[in-house]
This record gives structure tokens, sequence and C-alpha cells, in this order.
């Protein structure tokens, strides 16, 4: 047991930051032939994306931490984290993960590879094999609607379950932080009654307490990242983001006011997804069955020792 | 990252359930850990013996002081097991976890052979004098005074909310040395390590209707030679932030809260609520896990960090402040009207629950430490 992250997953995560956060301008944010790029293909160009294979899916978890702190426009988490945990080979970047025919999926309109627990069974379907409804006004995400009509079967749907579970928790912790952050800057400039709002202990506490929400989804995506094969910790980190989630919206939105409110403000870039994420796949009321689930089968398991003869 | 527990945690763990299942008298639970008999006090002490014997009461101390220098992950292993199993050490965990470690931090040659050799033993109870009627959250406003007077200090004070007082053989007490100076309100804080036994220091039982549950005040008009003095005169305020820093993640409480969810969804009183509650519990599950890696999390800081600024740890023991009474509420819905019955685990997590977000630094004291040393939240004039 060693939480301290390693060195190289410091220099990974250090370093995606800084392609990530590169503005128009920045070195970071050039090709090696000087043009600009988006933050997406930095991460791709730089290997990032496809960290898996080589350092593992812990490593690969921090990175979909890192993109749900800047609001990545790609479903780099069904690439990077699920797609090499479901054992899919050579996934495209735009791969969609759905449960069920004819689900919400996650820039659906875009994606070349959807990859489906239908019940039990895990289901592969490229473009050419789905159709596809686009749904307007959707929160967080661009969400389309999908029907595989050609479907692969490609066995058990268990570890996309799990693995999904694992990355709505890692995304929804890397979202959390930044929204607190961006909560943090407001309150500590924002001043009523001739000082700033951070000084009184009402704003001050909640912005506190919604720290302790972000850090125990960040710290159990982690550990269920580190345990893919348990059912029981993916289900409780997917749960306690899901109600995490909800929690930061509302603390965040309440220390910020109606301009929190606005587009332009910038809050909603992050509280928008912390909805999608804790509503996806059934949301809290279907991963708190599974935690259940999971621990009466662990206790149904249990040995008990003999009394002593 | 690594999150495996080795081979050699996974057997200690397992050493440890064993002297659980071979020393803890049946039916122990965490109303026995107040000790509310002499008989309690025994058995406490007697199962401590048999963990010295078994290298199982201090294996994180140094090898000087009896240990083996065992990981911090071992502390862990050790307290949640501990814990789960209702505490079976009595008030012991105090000694081991952080006030044998301040002694042999601070203390003098002789302070060490005197008091760690009967905590590594399990012969020795101490009880912890921080609060008083007008200091509790705001520590440094502490009256009890001690006035240099030769070798001696006269001792005058009160103290209260003090956990195990009534068994306790000696006293981690906070005194103020010099008077309170607005202008250096940490300064003139000392610390004294007072034998219960001197004449002038008098426990009184505080009654609660969390019977067995156990406060004391301790009423203290007596002599202490300045040898029992621990560090400097006047520079107490450390001792307080190491032991606080240490206390604030000491006790794992996340295994004894999975077993009670366990053993309340068991005892489920009304089926007809049952998906409801199903679903509480679920979340109830999670969010213990959750709290586990943050705990987890705050031991590997204070693995790590060498500068004792510990944001972690306020961020695990404001968890446990939030969680506790939420475990508390939900074991109340499983469990009905047995809930009014102060018997068992899950029954027992209404004193946890109640207690948790007071003790060790309210749980106002960590969010505030939250917003200051972890979010950075600038102060203003309130």
């Amino acid at each position: 047991m060693n939480l301290e992250l390693t060195e190289d997953e410091l220099h990974i995560v250090e370093t995606v930051r800084v392609l990530l956060v590169a503005q128009p301008g920045d070195r970071a944010a050039e090709d090696a032939d000087g043009t600009e790029s988006s933050p997406i293909d930095r991460l791709a160009h730089g290997g990032f994306l496809d960290v898996a294979s080589r350092l593992g899916l812990s490593t690969a978890g921090l990175i979909v931490e890192e993109v749900g702190f800047a609001a990545v426009d790609a479903p780099v988490a069904a690439h990077t984290f699920v797609a090499p945990a479901c054992r899919v080979s050579d996934p495209p970047l735009w791969t969609g993960l759905m449960s069920g025919n004819g689900a919400l999926v996650r820039y659906g309109s875009s994606c070349e590879l959807f990859i489906c627990a239908d019940g039990d069974t895990l289901v592969l379907a490229n473009r050419d094999d789905v159709r596809v409804e686009s749904v307007a006004d959707t929160r967080g995400y661009p969400y389309a609607r999908v029907w595989i009509e050609r479907p692969t079967r490609a066995g058990s749907s268990a570890m996309l379950w799990r693995s999904w579970q694992v990355a709505i928790a890692a995304e929804a912790a890397g979202a959390m932080a930044a929204a607190i952050d961006c909560a943090v800057r407001h309150v500590s400039i924002r001043e009523q009654f001739g000082q700033p709002i951070a000084a009184f202990q009402a704003v001050r506490h909640k912005l506190a307490t919604a720290l302790i929400f972000a850090s125990g989804t960040q710290w159990l995506a982690r550990r269920a990242a580190a345990h893919l094969d348990d059912g029981y910790l993916a289900a409780c980190a997917a749960a306690h983001a899901s109600t995490a989630a909800r929690s930061v919206y509302l603390l965040t939105h309440q220390v910020c006011g109606a301009t929190g409110l606005t587009t332009e403000f910038g809050l909603t870039r992050w509280t928008s997804r912390l909805i999608a994420l804790g509503s996806e796949l059934g949301g809290a009321a279907e991963h708190s069955r599974q935690v259940l689930a999971h621990r009466s089968a662990q206790r149904s398991h249990a040995t008990t020792p003999l009394p002593p003869s | 990252m690594n999150f495996e527990w080795s081979p050699e945690l996974t057997a200690f763990r397992s050493r440890v359930q064993a002297a659980i299942r071979d020393g803890v008298a049946p039916g122990w639970t965490h109303a026995n850990r107040e000790m509310p008999t002499l008989e309690d006090r025994e058995r406490a002490r007697a199962f401590c013996h048999l963990l010295g014997q078994r290298g199982l009461l201090t294996p994180h101390w140094p090898r000087e002081y009896g240990g083996r220098d065992a990981s911090p992950w071992e502390l862990v292993i050790l307290s949640e097991e501990m814990w789960a199993a209702g505490e079976p050490r009595g008030s012991q965990y105090l000694n081991v976890n952080w006030i044998g470690p301040t002694i042999m931090q601070l203390g003098t040659p002789e302070q060490r052979d005197l008091h760690l050799p009967l905590m590594a033993r399990g012969d020795v109870f101490w009880c912890q004098g921080f609060s008083e009627p007008d200091a509790g959250s705001d520590l440094v406003a502490i009256r009890t005074s001690a006035i240099r007077d030769g070798d001696r200090y006269h001792v005058s004070g009160q103290k209260v909310w003090t956990s195990y007082a009534h068994v306790a053989d000696y006293c981690l007490l906070l005194v103020r040395t010099s008077p309170f100076d607005p202008a250096r309100p940490r300064h003139g804080i000392t610390v004294l390590l007072m034998p219960m036994d001197l004449p002038g220091v008098e426990v009184r039982e505080i009654p609660t209707p969390h019977s067995p549950h156990l406060l004391h005040e301790i009423f203290i008009g007596t002599d202490v030679a300045t040898a029992c003095r621990l560090g400097e005169e006047g520079h107490g305020w450390e001792v307080v932030r190491l032991a606080l820093a240490t206390e604030r993640i000491g006790v794992v409480r996340q295994v004894f809260a999975l077993n009670t969810l366990d053993q309340a969804y068991e005892e489920l009183a009304d089926p007809s609520a049952a998906r409801h509650l199903a679903h509480q519990t679920g979340l109830g599950y999670a969010t213990v896990e959750a709290w586990r890696a943050v705990t987890y999390a705050a031991v590997q800081e204070r693995i790590t960090d060498r500068t004792n600024r510990r944001p972690m740890a306020s961020v695990a023991r404001g968890f446990t402040g939030i969680m506790e009474p939420t475990l508390a509420g939900l074991c109340a819905e499983l469990l009905g009207d047995r809930f009014i019955i102060g018997e068992g685990d899950p029954s027992w997590q209404l004193v946890n629950g109640t207690v948790a977000p007071l003790a060790a630094g309210s749980l106002e004291v960590q969010l505030d430490l939250i917003a200051r040393e972890v979010l950075r939240l600038p102060r203003g004039r309130v």
C-alpha cells in the first residue's frame, strides 16, 4: 500500500494538465510544425490517450480525472479507460458507451464505435451498424439516442459496467474539483457587506463540505480503478460520485448566486456535467442497487471461523 | 499508487483478528470500551497484555521503545480491526496512537523510561485533559493555571468532557503557565504528564442520557512536579498540534461502520420500506467506502509529508463528522422502534453519530481548517 503518486504518474498528470489548459499562442498549444492544435489532439499526439496499455488502468484513470477537470469535449474516458478495460483493441477516439439498445450515448452522433451492455452481454457495433437520433438540449454533453441494428457479441458485460462506473467517478472527481476552484475564485473576490463573501463562515463551510465530497469521490475512484475486478468497489465509486455530484452542484451554485447560473461565468460548464455523470447508467438508484447486491453476495460467501474445540 | 495490501500486511491483519478471537470477552462492545465497571477495565488490561505478548500492541513504535518500526499501515489495520471489535483495548488506543509517540518525541529520558514501558506492556490507562468549560474549540482560552514554585507547579482549574478520566492513571494535561496574551494567544501553554492519583485531583461523572457513554470532569487543585512537564514551558501548543493531527485520523472507524450497516440491514424492521431503505443502505455503504479511501489518503499524507501541514487529516476528520450522524440516521430507519433500545452496535451508532462531530476538534473547526488550509479562502473582518 502506497498511495503516493509515482514519479511517472506525477509527470503524466502535470503534462496532461499543461496540455489541456494551453491557450492559443502558448507553445504547449502548438504541434511540432507550429500549427495550433486542439487539447484532444495534443493528448493524442503525446500518446496520453493510450496510456493504459503501457502504464495500466490506474494511470489512465488519472487522465480521466484531468479530462473531467478541463471539461474536454471528447469521449476520452470511453477511449482511454473503458475500452482498454474491456480489451477492445485499437478503439477509435470517438467511442460511445451504451447500456441497452436505444440508450442515450455521450457524443453518440460523432462516435465510430459503440460498446454496449445488453444485459449480461457485451456488444460491439461500428457506426455503420447503428441508427443514431440526435437529441436536442441535453445536459453537460451532447447526447444522441443510438440503436444497434447489427450487433457483434463479445462476451460478458461485467467489465463494461465496472469500468464505466469507475470512469464516471473519476471524471466527476475532476469536474467537482474544477467547480470548487471556480466557486473559490468567485467568493474570494465577490464583496458584500464590505468584504469578500469567503469571509463568512456559512460560505466557507459550504465549500469545505463540497471539498470533502469531492475528495471522497476522487480517492474512491482511484481505489476502485486499482481493483477493477471488484464490482462492489466500482458500484460504490459510482454511487458515491452520483450523490456527491449533486451535493457539489448545489453547494457551488449556492455560493455563486445568480451569476453562477450564467453561461459566461463558467461554473455550469462543470456542474451540468456533474448532473449528467450522476445520472448515467441509471444513476444513484442503479449503482446503489448494485452495491447492495455485491455486499450481500460477499457476505453470503464469507466463511465463519469454527469455534475452538 | 499502489492500493494492494501486501502479503505481510494481510498476514498481520490475520494475526490481529486471531488475537481478537482469542482475547476479547464474548459480547464486548463499544459500551464496554467506555469501561463503566472495574471488570471492564481489567478485561481491557488483560487484552492489552495479550497484545503486548504477541507484539501487537505497539508494533509501529521504534525498536528502542519495544516496537518494531512497523509501517503506519499496520497501525491502520490494528485500528480498523480494534474499532470493529468494540475497541477492546479500552482507552489504551490513546497511549499507543499518539500520547506515547508524543512522549517519545518531546519527553525527557526519565519520562520515556517511566511511561513508555508501561504503555508497551499494556499496563496503564491515560486520558487527555484539554477542554474546559470556557475553552472548547477555542483551546487557547484554557484557564487551568500552573504556577511554578521551585520544583513544583501549583495547578488549579477544571477540565471537562474528558473521556476515560474515571479509569486513567495519568492525564496529558494542558495548562497555562503564563497569562493569556492576546498578541501571542498560543504562547504560555504547557503540557504536564499528571498522575491522576495525586491528592486534590477529583473526577466526577457528567450524566448524559447516552448511558453508558461516559463523560467526566476533572477538578484540579494540586501540586505537580516540574519533572512531569512535557517539552518546554510555555511551548505546549506544538504538542497540541502534533497530538490533534495524529488524533484526527487515529481511529479508523470504517470497518465498524460497514459491520454496523450489515447488522442493521439484516434486522430491517419494516419490510414494506425495504425498497427505499435498500437504496439508502447501498448509498450508505458507498459513502463509507469513500470515507475509508479518504482516510487512507490521509494516512499516506502522514507517511509522506514532513511539514506537519496535513490538510487530508482535516478532510478525513470532516468526513467522519458528516458520515457518523448520517449512519446513525440510517440505522434508526432500518431498526425502527428497536433503535429505542440502546443495545447492539447499530443502536450504539447514535452515540458515535452524536460524538464524532464534536470530539477531537468539532466538525465546524475541521471545516474552517479545510477552508483556510486547503481552499485558501481569504479571511475577512468577521
